[in-house]
């Protein structure tokens, strides 16, 4: 689709989802930085309401290519209405086209929250002081969301899951996408997730888990935190999983903010305990499910499926993340941690 | 002729594509494909003359492991057949690579064969043969790394 066709497919889209408009007009809309799997476009959009004018800033997700993940996106699209809400910060979802019908690929429209999110700056040490101040706020926004009730009649975006298998499910949905894409037998791998499944802990309390809650994925206006994004992964399951995943070494905020510090601002809103063994467990598990999505992406462009020359070499980066599974796994290999 | 080296080659075509090529272009995403083609090439010039050797010092490796697991685990790959251990002088990639997918599809059945025994303690010394195994293949690669 070229942009005039964009522009049309978008305003017959609010025109459908939103009753009362009337011209509609989409403006400046532009290609902005999305991420492996999807193009993201900014925009505004105006109509008549049939009482006055009314204006959103936008921005558009649409799966064009295969990524290194295809999640189904209505999920997604519930959720951010479900936590816009509940005073998580998160952008609002607008208007959902699951099938395409109107702009041409599987895409939503959501809220434009204003902000940068450059990962350079923010493990940059000499904006330390903000960036520490950030990552405080990050892991109160962590604690935040880990807090919220769930279990209300209007939330209907994650498969429910207990105490006794938060922990199999997920590495279960890994090791389904790993048998799928991989293009050798990876013994490797197959020992990692066998480690995983002999290892499963029982979660504390089931929580939503944002499912790639990292440095990377927030939104800042100077020092204030002013959401997070990318809730593609996000599951019902272990607060552990992203706490261990926000501190991996490839992205961890540690040089801003100590690890001990990060958890001392998480527990000031969120009072409970988090279990040190579970926590081991799912930092061996963020490795091995980031090993598996740097091959997914590999297999996807060895396959044509995309394009993006970023996605070519990605089996280097699974052999980064099995050699930090190795290195931290138990020296019993792990019959009970 | 030796002269220009692979590696050299490699990195001058890196070079030019970094410095000059993308330079030349607006910023966006073919800007951005020449910038991940320029990493890829760079990789590729550091480390291909060590693919082969250290994929053939990992193929040695598994084998002597295999040798040196319990009977009852050696046997259960007796199922998978075998392939010739004698590599030529100077081996093609693909055929160290044939190899060391044959090797791979062993140590698969090694692990479902240890999943299956009764005994703990031979389970446990078959997990940490395997387990430390893993653990050189990815010091091997890990020389790569570095070098790339």
């Amino acid at each position: 689709m070229n942009t005039e066709e964009l522009e049309r497919g978008l305003s017959t889209l609010i025109a459908n989802r939103e009753p009362r408009s009337d011209h509609i007009t989409i403006t400046d809309l532009r290609s902005i930085s999305g991420g492996n799997a999807r193009s993201a476009y900014s925009f505004d959009a105006k109509w008549f309401n049939g009482k006055k004018d009314e204006t959103r800033k936008c921005v558009l997700l649409l799966q064009l290519n295969k990524g290194q993940l295809d999640q189904e996106l209505s999920p997604e699209f519930d959720l951010l209405d479900f936590l816009s809400k509940r005073n998580i910060p998160s952008p609002s979802s607008y208007w959902l086209d699951a099938s395409g019908h109107y702009l041409g690929a599987p895409g939503f429209v959501m809220e434009h929250v204003s902000g940068r999110g450059e990962l350079r700056n923010l493990l940059n040490s000499k904006y330390k002081v903000r960036n520490a101040y950030l990552a405080k706020q990050m892991a109160e926004a962590a604690a935040r969301l880990h807090n919220v009730n769930w279990n209300t009649s209007d939330f209907k975006s994650c498969e429910i899951v207990t105490k006794e298998n938060a922990a199999i499910k997920q590495v279960s949905i890994w090791e389904d996408l790993f048998l799928i894409h991989r293009m050798e037998p990876l013994p490797i791998l197959v020992n990692a997730f066998g480690w995983l499944k002999r290892n499963c802990p029982v979660a504390e309390r089931i929580v939503i888990v944002h499912g790639d809650f990292r440095f990377g994925n927030i939104l800042y206006e100077d020092d204030k935190l002013t959401s997070i994004l990318d809730w593609e992964m996000a599951h019902l399951g272990d607060a552990c999983e992203d706490i261990a995943w926000a501190y991996r070494p490839l992205w961890s905020p540690h040089p801003q903010l100590a690890f001990s510090q990060f958890l001392k601002h998480y527990l000031k809103t969120r009072s409970v305990e988090l279990n040190e063994r579970t926590l081991l467990f799912y930092r061996l598990f963020s490795e091995v499910k980031h090993a598996v999505i740097s091959l997914t992406g590999a297999n996807t462009f060895a396959g044509g499926g995309n394009h993006n020359l970023r996605l070519a070499d990605r089996m280097t980066w699974t052999t980064e993340c099995l050699r930090q599974f190795y290195e931290w796994l138990p020296s019993n290999n792990g019959r009970g941690l | 002729m030796i002269e220009p080296a692979p590696s050299d080659l490699l990195n001058n075509v890196a070079i030019v594509l970094r410095e000059e090529v993308a330079s030349s272009i607006p910023e966006g995403e073919a800007r951005n494909q020449i910038k991940a083609a320029s990493v890829i090439i760079r990789r590729i010039a550091k480390v291909w003359d060590l693919i082969i050797p250290t994929l053939q010092e990992e193929n040695r490796d598994i084998e002597e492991c295999v040798d040196s697991l319990p009977e009852s685990i050696r046997n259960s790959v007796e199922s998978l057949g075998s392939i010739s251990r004698e590599i030529p002088i100077a081996p093609k990639f693909s055929e160290v690579a044939q190899r060391n997918k044959f090797l791979q599809e062993q140590l698969l059945e090694i692990h479902k064969s240890a999943d299956r025994q009764n005994s703990e303690e031979i389970r446990k010394e078959v997990e940490s043969i395997l387990t430390n195994l893993y653990r050189r293949n990815l010091a091997r690669e890990k020389v790569l790394a570095d070098r790339g």
